[in-house]
């Protein structure tokens, strides 16, 4: 298996990089992004295999991130992180074309089981 | 009001098992500080990034643990029909409670830290409720960047003004006059009246003011 | 202030109650100024009536009464005067037809006697005066002959008049009869008068001819007052009578007090011919009985009728305001309920944004003691790697059990509406549990489970089933001292239904208790242990979930709640109560 690009798009930066680091030590490359914009402006000129995008962010939500990725990348499979309970949320996510979604706190094997399936698709 | 108090009750059992649980994070990461301090000298090259982590680890929990405690804080207010409180400290807790859903919306709720001590004596779950419906409505009928002030006074016959105003003076009119035709407008308005008080909005300068009315016969 | 203005006035009075408006207090005084207004408006023109009816009745009934009498008496007035005029016509025939001569024939006269007593009753005895009074022949049962009336008033009065009728008198006879005597003035010679008597029997024939009732008298007055017939009441012929009315030859109707005190209605009239005067006497009471129970009649009505309408009324009003009532009451509680479901889905979004708020430094902290696990597993030879990994184990446990605790609370604030799926209630219950595992470690409540194996799944409400639950386990546990049990069954109870028992071995409730356990707003505050979280709110829910609760409870032996779930969920059930 070649190795994989994932984009991590969060507000929370501590975790955004401990999971970024955490990543590269399973061999994955990581593009970082701290809100919406930051990320829309980073996928342009750096495509990655798979997004993971927090849903709840100050500015841009997730969703809206979601909605524009696809219109820069077409067909790049996202995977939301929602909070708590908003399972609503990320069905919502799906509905408008989101891979696939988890709750946070996340185990990051099945974090990689997700990106895995989503990039086989 | 049986079921505020059953979920209040619920809020506050579950918060302070949260506690609990942030309190054993914080030893189990105290307990690897020690071992840290333990392992000898260079024998083990991750001791500074360790110690980061653990503090972050700290950091984090005392973070969840504010929350919590404010939490757990909000859940006893359905505990008595009427209660006397400090509304400084109210808004201050409300503003805390919601922060995540003014964050999301990028709005910044800032209190005034030099009112003093405002007693009101109200229902503690009504005005807490009516608090936050007003920054609720603010939340949606203001531009994202905003900083709404509030400040809180008190008069001479006992009415207490709460007035939320928009710094930034700027385009906030037309939001401002659709506030009254909301359906969360007459939401607030009901809890408003439910507190024998009144709510006003003031297109002109970006306020919502709300005259609370002490009640300690209620 | 005009009319309408004060009628307004007092119609929003009514409806206006100043002060304490919210209190059950204002229902009775509304209901009261209602009944009162209604009353007024139906019992005053219902009075009104009755009384202008009465009087309207009576002159009606009196006139009715009053006439036919007036036509009695005119009727036997006419009568008699017709017999004395007939008698006095024939006395004057025989006095005309014969001379004077034949008449003093006393074979002759006892002859025309004869054929006068056979042809016309009454006539007593026929004789002859001549113009010096002198008894000249005679015809009849006495010895009168040669009798000298000359000093008599009568003799003088048809010497005046020509005739003459006299007042009923005994004379010489001794029972009570009428001289007729008519005086004959041929053109030559002596004038002569020829008398006749007649007995009273044919007066007292006219007048029992009337056709009287029992109680009423008729009788035949002359204007001394004397009694000229036998009266039921007031003497026989030629007593005194008490009364002689006023001079009226038209049948005329007074009311008189008679001297025994008897109410009478006095009918009379004169005789124009002669000194007699016809009296009717009904006693009024006889007279008025017809009115009496008339009267009777109409005061029954008008009771019966008042006596109705009040009950109407009191009905009607009672009604009126429990509706009334009753519909306020549904719409307080109505905004009240909506009032709390604001509140709850206010705080329920606010526990949501808090619960992403606790939610982030767990995420964190998570990665953190994730990072730390994956350097202490990437690192060959670490040191002391089993010291270090059991403190981060610990940590990424506890971040779990955050989680999960942060999931419940947050599924307890979302769960405001309905949202049905097919469940299972038994996971629902062991779920519940997990919330009340600590408390009733600590207080060494023991908890049995005996939770049917084959139970089927059925269509509800997980977040509302779990409130039912719990607030029956929250009571359970509330009513119970340390160290008590706690036991939950479920069961099948048949093809539409399953049940959940929850049986505790607390203080239970009495019996009144009992009977209010679930109605709305009642507490016990003041019984202290018992009852807990508001059960009412048990009940509604349950029944918006289409089952039903069951409570039996012992005092000092514990309380025992049955909660029926329905197998499917009836979508049109559902939305009567939503």
């Amino acid at each position: 298996m070649g190795s994989l690009k994932v984009m991590l798009v969060d507000d929370e930066q501590e975790f955004a990089i401990t999971l970024a680091e955490r990543l590269r030590m399973r061999g994955i490359e990581t593009i970082t992004a701290f809100d919406g914009e930051e990320a829309l402006k980073l996928i342009v000129g750096d495509k990655p295999d798979v997004v993971v995008l927090d849903i709840m962010m100050p500015g841009m939500s997730g969703l809206q991130v979601l909605g524009k990725i696809a219109e820069i990348h077409p067909g790049i499979p996202v995977i939301l992180l929602t909070g708590i309970g908003s399972t609503t949320e990320g069905i919502a996510g799906m509905k408008i074309g989101a891979h696939d979604y988890l709750m946070k706190p996340i185990q990051i094997e099945e974090l990689i089981d997700k990106i895995r399936a989503a990039v086989k698709k | 009001m049986k079921e505020t108090l059953f979920m209040g009750r619920i809020t506050a059992t579950v918060t302070h098992e949260i506690k609990n649980v942030l309190a054993i994070i914080r030893e189990s990461g105290g307990l690897m500080e020690d071992f840290l301090n333990m392992v000898e000298g260079d024998n083990f090259k991750y001791k500074d990034r360790f110690h980061k982590i653990i503090s972050n680890i700290e950091d984090q929990v005392v973070r969840g643990d504010a929350i919590s405690t404010l939490l757990n804080r909000f859940a006893h207010s359905p505990d008595a029909d009427v209660a006397s409180e400090n509304v400084p400290d109210l808004l201050d807790q409300m503003i805390v409670l919601s922060a995540r859903l003014a964050k999301a919306k990028e709005i910044v709720f800032k209190s005034d830290k030099d009112s003093g001590v405002i007693l009101i004596s109200s229902d503690p779950i009504r005005i807490r409720m009516l608090i936050f419906q007003a920054m609720d409505v603010l939340m949606n009928y203001c531009k994202p960047g905003q900083t709404i002030l509030v400040n809180s006074k008190v008069n001479d016959s006992k009415l207490i003004t709460l007035e939320f105003s928009v710094d930034s003076k700027t385009q906030v009119l037309q939001e401002f006059e659709q506030i009254i035709l909301s359906d969360q407008w007459k939401d607030l308005i009901s809890t408003v009246e439910s507190l024998d008080s009144k709510a006003f909005i003031n297109p002109e300068n970006g306020t919502l003011r709300l005259e609370l009315r002490s009640n300690d016969n209620r | 202030m005009n009319l309408r203005q004060s009628i307004g006035q007092l119609f929003s009075g009514l409806a206006e109650v100043p002060g304490e408006e919210t209190s059950p207090i204002r229902y009775t005084i509304m209901r009261r100024n209602m009944t009162i207004l209604m009353l007024l408006i139906t019992l005053v023109p219902l009075s009104l009536m009755t009384v202008i009816n009465y009087y309207e009745y009576r002159s009606v009934l009196k006139d009715e009464i009053v006439t036919p009498q007036k036509v009695l008496v005119n009727k036997a007035k006419h009568s008699i005067e017709l017999f004395l005029a007939n008698r006095l016509a024939t006395v004057n025939f025989i006095a005309s037809a014969y001379s004077y001569d034949e008449l003093a024939d006393e074979a002759n006269l006892n002859r025309i006697f004869r054929v006068l007593k056979r042809e016309f009753e009454g006539f007593v005895d026929l004789g002859l005066i001549d113009s010096d009074g002198i008894q000249v022949s005679y015809a009849g049962p006495y010895k009168l002959q040669g009798k000298d009336y000359s000093e008599q008033s009568w003799f003088e009065h048809v010497r005046v008049n020509g005739t003459y009728i006299s007042d009923v008198f005994k004379g010489y006879r001794r029972f009570p009869h009428i001289a007729l005597a008519v005086q004959t003035m041929p053109s030559t010679g002596k004038s002569w008068i020829v008398r006749a008597t007649i007995n009273t029997g044919k007066l007292d024939e006219l007048i029992a001819s009337m056709g009287l009732d029992a109680e009423s008298d008729a009788f035949l007055v002359n204007k001394e007052g004397v009694l000229q017939t036998n009266s039921k009441y007031y003497g026989q012929a030629l007593e005194q009578c008490p009364c002689v009315p006023s001079v009226s030859y038209e049948p005329t109707v007074l009311e008189r007090v008679d001297p025994s005190g008897r109410e009478i209605i006095l009918t009379y009239a004169y005789f124009p011919t002669t000194d007699f005067i016809l009296m009717l006497i009904k006693p009024q009471a006889q007279v008025m009985r017809a009115w009496y129970s008339l009267k009777g009649d109409l005061l029954l009505v008008f009771l019966l009728s008042v006596g109705l309408i009040v009950a109407v009324v009191l009905r009607l009003t009672k009604t009126m305001f429990q509706r009334m009532k009753e519909s306020d009451d549904k719409r307080a509680l109505a905004l009240r309920e909506m009032e709390h479901n604001h509140k709850l889905s206010s705080i329920g979004r606010l526990a949501a944004g808090v619960a992403h708020e606790i939610n982030n430094p767990l995420a964190v902290i998570n990665e953190k003691a994730g990072l730390m696990k994956d350097l202490i597993e990437f690192t060959p030879n670490f040191p002391e790697k089993e010291r270090f990994m059991a403190p981060v184990g610990a940590i990424i446990g506890s971040v779990e059990r955050c989680r999960t605790i942060t999931h419940r609370l947050l599924g307890f604030a979302r769960r405001m509406d309905v949202e049905i799926q097919v469940l299972d209630v038994n996971d629902v219950i062991r779920e519940t549990l997990g919330f009340l595992e600590k408390e009733a470690l600590y207080r060494n409540i023991k908890v049995n489970l005996n939770l049917g194996k084959e139970l089927p799944k059925i269509e509800s409400d997980r977040g509302q089933l779990q409130q039912v639950f719990l607030n029956i386990l929250n009571n359970a546990l509330q009513a119970m001292d340390d160290g008590g049990t706690v036991s939950l069954a479920t069961f099948e109870r048949d093809e539409n239904f399953i049940g959940v028992t929850i049986q505790d071995t607390g203080h239970g409730m009495s019996e009144e208790t009992l009977k209010h356990v679930f109605e709305p707003f009642f507490t016990t505050k003041a019984a202290g242990k018992g009852t807990g979280l508001g059960l009412s709110i048990t009940y509604g829910l349950v029944k918006k979930l289409g089952g039903d609760v069951d409570v039996q409870s012992k005092v000092g032996k514990g309380t025992r709640f049955t909660v029926y779930l329905p197998k499917k969920h009836d979508m049109t059930q559902g939305s009567n109560n939503g």
